[in-house]
């Protein structure tokens, strides 16, 4: 039987613990709305980027670009988006699962992460990760993913690597993400998830008329590198996203067991208390009675002596 | 009276102008282009520049816009570009400083300097370059 200080202890540890899920829980749940912002604003910039790419493809012929076409090479670069920290359930977990899965089978050249969860998952693997960008994950920065998309951009464009793959965890709802991957070079344009209903054609205008200026070609030659950075900025704010509302549910977990855990620590503290007043009663009464009892005995002696 | 039409300016990390506007001018890669209402379907694409927008007669905005592009449909017109501000949002710190550190590298080149990079220099030296040039046109414009 554990004694009172030892569950007094207790309790307030666990009250304490619970003091800092409680506040994270309210820090992620604000930082998952300012998140769920910004994939609105992206979403609306990323299709609209796709859906003039589409349409310079569809109706300008065959235009070949070294980001479209398909190299017949193996070598894949890998992003991969994780968490800055850790308490966050599942999230860190299932998408480098994931990533590890994909990348059994094929010859990864190079591998970027983003977050450090992801650097050190792949550090303790004895995989020194070609380049870690660090702080992106918690706060998403354009000009850092312009930077980075650089770099990876003029890896293709050298032919050190024949495909580039980004493996980041999709915000569905509150409730729901999905780890996934993505093909980010060459582009393959059917393969992004559209969110919205596929096949409402816009036919208001005729898209054949549309003037190109200065030429398609040029159009598509900056537009597809601003594709694919509001791709992977908006993947980054995906998972930035996710992982809050995955940290939001833990923490509200955590905070949930932590007072099941008080009350049920608070009932044990009362009847240790009261088996202890118990047992001091019972002692008392005991020593009283048998302070009593040899009292009697005494007095019965003595009077016994007075007979004689 | 010029016809207004309805514009929006976004960036993937916000919508940076959204209403109705008679006038909206941008620097594209062909050089610099003015739309107004009832202009030809078109797309085209941004290089660093200055965004001018006449949201009606007599009023004129200036900011600056970055690589992106722009979308004249018959309903609208879009702009898209990474990044978009306001004169007031311009640090101008921060633009010097990167107009210095542009041009340190494109003075001196490193060893393995290629063409690409070098382009780069160039694309950050013109983007501090035209922030601070709209910044400081603003400044005089209030005085």
């Amino acid at each position: 039987m554990p004694n009172m200080s030892d569950i007094r202890f207790h309790i307030k540890s666990v009250k304490q613990t619970r003091q800092i899920t409680n506040a994270m829980h309210m820090v992620s749940a604000a930082r998952m709305r300012r998140a769920l912002d910004g994939i609105q604003k992206n979403r609306a910039y990323f299709y609209r980027a796709l859906d003039i790419i589409v349409d310079i493809r569809c109706h300008t012929g065959d235009i070949s670009h070294p980001y479209i076409t398909h190299r017949s090479g193996k070598k894949v670069a890998y992003i991969v988006v994780a968490g800055e920290k850790g308490l966050s359930g599942s999230y860190n977990h299932a998408v480098l699962a994931l990533a590890d899965r994909l990348m059994e089978n094929q010859e990864v050249v190079a591998l970027y992460t983003i977050g450090s969860v992801a650097s050190f998952h792949y550090i303790r693997q004895g995989k020194q990760p070609d380049r870690h960008f660090e702080r992106l994950a918690e706060k998403p920065k354009l000009d850092q993913v312009r930077r980075m998309m650089t770099i990876l951009t003029e890896q293709y464009d050298r032919g050190e690597i024949d495909e580039l793959r980004i493996v980041y965890t999709r915000f569905i709802n509150t409730l729901s993400r999905e780890p996934m991957e993505q093909k980010l070079l060459p582009v393959e344009l059917n393969d992004f998830k559209r969110q919205q209903v596929a096949g409402i054609v816009d036919d208001s205008y005729d898209r054949t008329q549309i003037l190109y200026d200065p030429s398609p070609t040029q159009v598509l030659d900056a537009l597809i590198p601003q594709m694919l950075i509001g791709y992977v900025y908006g993947a980054i704010v995906h998972a930035y996203a996710s992982e809050n509302c995955s940290r939001m549910a833990a923490m509200e977990n955590a905070t949930r067991s932590a007072d099941k855990m008080i009350d049920k620590l608070t009932q044990q503290y009362h009847s240790v208390r009261q088996l202890t007043i118990t047992n001091e009663l019972a002692d008392i009464i005991g020593a009283a009675n048998a302070s009593n009892a040899a009292q009697a005995a005494q007095s019965a002696y003595h009077s016994e002596d007075h007979k004689r | 009276m010029p016809k207004p039409f309805p514009l929006m300016v976004l960036t993937p990390e916000r919508e940076f102008y959204s209403g109705s506007a008679v006038y909206v001018g941008v620097n594209t890669i062909a050089g610099s282009i003015g739309v107004l209402a009832d202009h030809v379907p078109m797309v085209s694409a941004l290089d660093v520049g200055t965004l001018v927008i006449e949201p009606d007669e007599g009023t004129r905005r200036t900011a600056f816009h970055s690589e992106g592009f722009i979308e004249v449909r018959p309903d609208g017109v879009y702009i898209l570009a990474q990044a978009c501000e306001w004169p007031e949002e311009i640090d101008e710190k921060r633009a010097l400083e990167a107009e210095e550190r542009a041009k340190e590298r494109i003075s001196h080149p490193d060893e393995e300097l290629n063409l690409t990079t070098m382009a780069h220099s160039k694309v950050a030296l013109m983007r501090a370059m035209t922030r601070r040039r709209i910044k400081s046109m603003s400044t005089t414009d209030t005085k």
